[in-house]
């Protein structure tokens, strides 16, 4: 199958990578908050086979779930929110999603995704301070509101045995934040 | 003080450090095992601290600790895992360089301290806490419940030993982002309580100490350590436990003189004399019983750090 192209092209490649790296095609894997869904797109391509994907906003849900039928992509697309989900997975994975919640929020959904599989990809932007903070734009949706993150190891170290960080830098791919993500196992990797 | 304690101690030092690294020496199979560079930065800070030259070994194995640093973060191995760099180990490493460029003036040593900072400083998070481990290979930070599990886990107490990593760091540099880093250390490590174990209870001690909390440290010493000194001097590793991590209780000795707790002081250290006379060699066991004896439940090692803490010990009684 042919690989397809990403939308913001340096970010995207090095999360592709990531996801290849850490996600085996036999797994059971989910995306949470998927938008336009271009990751699910890619790892489908990549022969991935199992997939799913979470989004609470209707439209962007409906717009990927039309766009995924016209090239017949079998992937399990749900539209309600991440915190009435109960399904177990082998993996889950979410880009972009949880600067969207403040520490107490991010807690609380920490715990829940971690409910949710065993293993699970979290790529964060690094925000230093709270941002837009009067912003009516939705969740996840650019100019929304956003919280500083830092590195949120500790946070996660919660709900998780281990956790690997890593950055992706922002000279690398030439955006405002560097992103940080974190591969974390329920149980220990070694 | 015994000038005579203090020399076979410093003999025993000095024969361990060889090819650039402190060793430890097993008495069993007679041969020294774990090149060590953590202990190593303990070594040369002990050299610096009390000699006013510096002995060829010590200076040799300055230039070694700069050789083996990754030149990529700053930070260093253990003597196990070389895939692994520990921001533990690099906190005492750096602080016998910054002592050798106080000493010598060479720049590689105060360049290669600051590195070592770099990396400390990448390895804090916001809130204070400070990740244990780098993977090298995949440029990663790695925290898992399995590393320092028996002391409480990746956010153990015994971390808040890096205040001093960044006390000399700001000595060495004047630069204020190593005092709030030293902050943040202790405000959140003050609370990461540790009391089970005496080694890593000493380190959090001396963590303590160096940011100043000594109400709280007063306050574990008198209800959490004096009740445990033995009428010898001996501490248990951990109640229940029939042996002594000799470094442990020495730390504690040590903590014990600087609070004004002199006679809890003398009596470890008469402990650890009973240790060191136990051998020839002038070091002291890493795990020793009541009596001072060998104990072999974990290994037969003798060790450099519980030996330099002990002639720190008998130098300031």
């Amino acid at each position: 199958m042919e690989k397809k192209l990403f939308y913001w092209d340096a970010v995207s490649e090095e999360i592709g990578k990531l996801l290849l790296r850490h996600l085996n095609k036999d797994m059971d894997i989910c995306e949470i908050g998927f938008a336009s869904g271009h990751f699910l797109e890619f790892l489908y391509y990549e022969g991935y086979s199992n997939l799913s994907g979470i989004e609470v906003r209707t439209d962007i849900y409906q717009e990927t779930m039309i766009k995924f039928s016209k090239q017949n992509m079998e992937i399990d697309l749900m539209n309600k929110d991440v915190l009435e989900m109960y399904k177990k997975y082998d993996a889950i994975y979410t880009t972009g999603l949880i600067q969207c919640f403040d520490e107490k929020e991010r807690g609380f959904l920490l715990n829940h995704l971690s409910q949710l599989a065993p293993v699970a990809i979290y790529i964060v932007p690094e925000i230093e301070k709270n941002r837009n903070k009067d912003s009516r734009e939705k969740v996840a949706v650019a100019g929304c509101r956003e919280f500083s993150t830092g590195n949120i190891a500790y946070e996660l170290s919660n709900c998780y045995s281990s956790i690997y960080v890593g950055k992706i830098d922002k000279s690398q791919i030439g955006l405002n934040d560097n992103f940080l993500y974190y591969v974390c196992e329920r149980q220990l990797i070694r | 003080m015994s000038d005579f304690n203090v020399k076979r101690g410093e003999n025993y030092l000095l024969d361990c450090v060889f090819d650039g690294l402190a060793h430890s020496y097993d008495v069993l199979t007679k041969s020294y095992v774990k090149p060590y560079p953590e202990v190593t930065g303990y070594v040369i800070k002990y050299f610096c601290d009390v000699y006013d030259e510096i002995p060829d070994k010590i200076l040799e194995a300055g230039h070694k600790l700069v050789k083996i640093q990754d030149k990529n973060t700053g930070g260093y191995t253990s003597f196990m895992d070389k895939n692994i760099l520990y921001t533990f180990d690099t906190s005492q490493i750096l602080i016998g360089l910054a002592e050798l460029f106080k000493k010598t003036g060479k720049e590689e040593f105060k360049e290669a301290a600051i590195r070592g900072g770099d990396f400390l400083l990448m390895m804090q998070l916001e809130n204070g806490a400070i990740v244990p481990i780098y993977d090298r290979k995949r440029k990663e930070q790695y925290i898992s419940r399995q590393t320092y599990s028996i002391w409480n886990g990746p956010w153990s107490g015994l971390m808040c030993k890096l205040t001093e990593g960044f006390q000399a760091l700001y000595e060495l540099t004047s630069d204020e982002q190593y005092i709030k880093a030293k902050k943040k250390t202790a405000d959140f490590y003050e609370n990461a309580e540790y009391i089970e174990c005496t080694h890593p209870l000493g380190y959090w001690l001396e963590g303590l100490y160096e940011a100043g909390r000594v109400n709280k440290l007063n306050m574990i010493l008198k209800e959490k350590v004096i009740p445990r000194i033995r009428g010898n001097g001996y501490i248990p590793y951990k109640e229940n436990l029939e042996y002594a991590y000799v470094s442990g209780v020495i730390q504690l000795g040590i903590i014990l003189f600087k609070m004004g707790y002199m006679n809890e002081a003398r009596k470890i250290c008469e402990y650890g004399r009973v240790v060191q006379s136990m051998d020839e060699s002038g070091g002291l066991f890493q795990y020793a019983k009541e009596d001072g004896s060998l104990d072999d439940h974990v290994h037969t090692e003798i060790n450099s750090w519980g030996t330099k803490y002990f002639c720190q010990l008998e130098a300031m009684l």
